[in-house]
């Protein structure tokens, strides 16, 4: 389903040039939840980036469901980050001036075709899922931190992606919280069938993923 | 709905860029909408001179000598005969006013010999015709009392009341005017209702029968009357303007024997000419004056725009992560150009139409300071908050304000949509 041939990073400043991913070939099966491991800076988020269509290799093709994304336009990689890409960020990154109804409406927003009616009621199926459809006109600020990564995994499969893409999901909660949100993502895996990619340093979590990815200074390890 | 929510809570976390911004907007679209009001009384219909769509104006002739008087060149206004050879009943006019030039103050006295400063005008029958003046009482004087030269006047309301008390009592009565030695009376056969002097040709307080001046006997190569002919439709610019030229030749014969002739720039003139260019003495065209007028109004929508630029691209910086996080659930280039400036939009309307609304408080404030006659005797300009209201204003306006918003957000929109997701983000892993 996801294909990495050959992919390579090279970010470059006036003064340094970093290879961010070096010769990354990588194939990740529909349905699979899978975990990258490795130290800061060793390259997993802009993996992550780069699968989410969210930067440019600079080298190398990435595929997705046989749909090599090198070709697209931005317009292109930016209906498909909607329709197909769904993601969890570390800080959650809600928008603080959206409640939580319309912060995970939001990939709904851009998508043409569906009613105002219709996108309110798939925010309010999805929020019952992650357990928040009692704090639906809540702002950001007044939500607990395991809340917040709730309503932010509400917002990435409130589109019904195929693909959910996170950057260490529990790195900024505690055990427990944590806990809760991994729960979340393994019954989206299971129940719906969707391919998890998860950024971790958490070796317990991992391990509970069916494949653990490793990465050292950019290069593929294991 | 959605980006008027999104822009109010913006505003409450960021409450002096809104008021900076609005009040801002409020100043640019004030200078704007003044301007504008200022240039569109000139030209819009306004009661009595509600046809002014229709009015081709003969101006002032204009007069070059020839042979022994060559080099010698008159502007002055028509002789009554010469307006009339030239003008009168000309194909597709359905009715001509003959006026005379400048509308001067005089010491007028009624039956108890108050005296007081009125504006006069002398007029032919055909002006009551071409302006639409509200008779409050009585009538206009007819053709037949108009040619048997009778000494009679129409009256403003507002003198009615000064000279007689009240409007009703005004007509039959008699009034002196200190310029027609010996002082023979002129009896008020109508009264109407007060003319803005923005109104300008058709502006007095009280109006006369040329023919009872001694006007229409003057037969000298300069005179002292203007006209303006109410076309029976608009656009009538160009077959009145031919047959014009036809009679100027016959004219011109007899003027040879003077060795004077008629030379125009146009005339007949329509609205828009004789309001612009005729002030300056046709040194500029209309469209040169619109050139001004225009580079005027787009100062000053740049001035703010570049103030507003500044605070929105700070505003902009501010919510860079939520930019980073719209375009990565699908928000595309041009979705996010668009949804910027739909947001700013509103606040520009906000703050136009804060400026609309106060300078239509401040003109009608301000009327009679903006638009008195100098010269004159009226007590104010007589230009109610109705005649400024005009739906053409608030179409001005939307259009400043999107103009504005164009100019002032259009930059920081552009270069937000740039932006890569990733940096804006701060990176995923941020």
């Amino acid at each position: 389903m996801i294909k990495l041939t050959d992919v390579s990073k090279l970010y470059r400043t006036s003064e340094i040039e970093t290879l961010a991913l070096e010769k990354v070939n990588l194939e990740i099966n529909k349905g699979e939840f899978v975990s990258v491991m490795g130290p800061s800076g060793c390259g997993k988020s802009t993996l992550l980036n780069i699968i989410g269509l969210l930067d440019t290799p600079t080298t190398g093709v990435v595929e997705i469901d046989g749909i090599k994304t090198d070709t697209l336009g931005d317009a292109s990689k930016t209906a498909m980050r909607n329709a197909r890409l769904g993601f969890v960020f570390q800080s959650f990154h809600l928008i603080p001036s959206l409640n939580v109804t319309d912060n995970v409406e939001l990939p709904l927003i851009y998508r043409s075709g569906i009613s105002a009616s219709e996108r309110r009621e798939r925010v309010r199926e999805v929020l019952e899922r992650v357990g928040l459809s009692h704090r639906m006109r809540h702002m950001p600020a007044q939500l607990s931190g395991g809340q917040c990564q709730r309503v932010a995994i509400a917002r990435a499969i409130v589109g019904n992606p195929d693909i959910i893409l996170a950057d260490e999901p529990t790195g900024n909660l505690d055990t427990r919280m944590g806990a809760e949100v991994m729960e979340i993502l393994h019954r989206l895996n299971k129940e719906d069938g969707r391919t998890v990619v998860m950024v971790t340093h958490n070796e317990e979590q991992a391990r509970d993923t069916e494949r653990i990815i490793r990465f050292l200074d950019g290069r593929q390890i294991g | 709905m959605r980006y008027i929510k999104q822009l109010w809570r913006e505003l409450r976390s960021a409450p002096l860029f809104g008021i900076v911004t609005i009040a801002g907007t409020a100043l640019s679209l004030f200078l704007i909408m003044v301007a504008m009001m200022m240039e569109n009384v000139k030209v819009m219909p306004l009661a009595p001179e509600s046809n002014r769509a229709r009015f081709l104006y003969t101006g002032r002739q204009k007069l070059t000598g020839i042979e022994n008087n060559e080099g010698r060149t008159f502007e002055t206004p028509y002789p009554y005969r010469t307006i009339c050879e030239l003008f009168d009943s000309i194909p597709g006019m359905e009715a001509f006013a003959i006026y005379s030039q400048g509308c001067r103050p005089q010491m007028v006295w009624g039956g108890d010999r108050k005296q007081f400063m009125a504006d006069f005008l002398e007029v032919n029958d055909g002006f009551w015709k071409v302006f639409d003046f509200t008779f409050l009482a009585g009538r206009p004087f007819t053709t037949e009392e108009y040619v048997s030269e009778a000494r009679l006047a129409v009256i403003t309301e507002e003198v009615a009341r000064r000279m007689f008390g009240s409007v009703d009592g005004a007509v039959g009565h008699e009034i002196t005017i200190n310029r027609f030695p010996p002082y023979q009376p002129f009896k008020v056969v109508g009264v109407v209702r007060d003319v803005p002097t923005v109104a300008d040709t058709a502006y007095g307080q009280i109006w006369l029968p040329l023919t009872a001046m001694g006007r229409t006997t003057d037969d000298n190569i300069t005179g002292s009357v203007n006209g303006v002919i109410l076309a029976d439709r608009e656009g009538r610019r160009e077959e009145v303007r031919a047959e014009y030229l036809r009679r100027r030749e016959i004219v011109n014969k007899r003027l040879k024997e003077v060795n004077m002739q008629h030379y125009d720039l146009g005339a007949p003139y329509l609205v828009s000419e004789f309001r612009t260019a005729m002030w300056n003495g046709f040194r500029d065209s209309v469209d040169m004056d619109k050139v001004k007028f225009y580079t005027m109004i787009v100062i000053l929508l740049l001035v703010p725009a570049i103030n507003i630029s500044n605070m929105t691209q700070s505003r902009l910086r501010r919510r860079i992560k939520e930019i980073g996080v719209r375009r990565a659930f699908g928000c595309t280039r041009g979705r996010m150009i668009r949804e910027i400036l739909t947001e700013n939009f509103f606040l520009t309307l906000a703050g136009g139409v804060v400026g609309m609304l106060a300078s239509l408080v401040f003109v009608w404030l301000s009327a009679d300071y903006l638009w008195s006659n100098y010269d004159g005797a009226a007590s104010g300009s007589f230009v109610s908050i109705a005649t400024l209201l005009d739906w053409r204003i608030a179409l001005y306006t939307i259009g400043a304000c999107f103009v504005l918003n164009i100019l002032s957000n259009g930059v920081p929109a552009w270069r937000a949509a740039r932006l890569n997701p990733v940096e804006a983000i701060g990176g995923l892993q941020k």
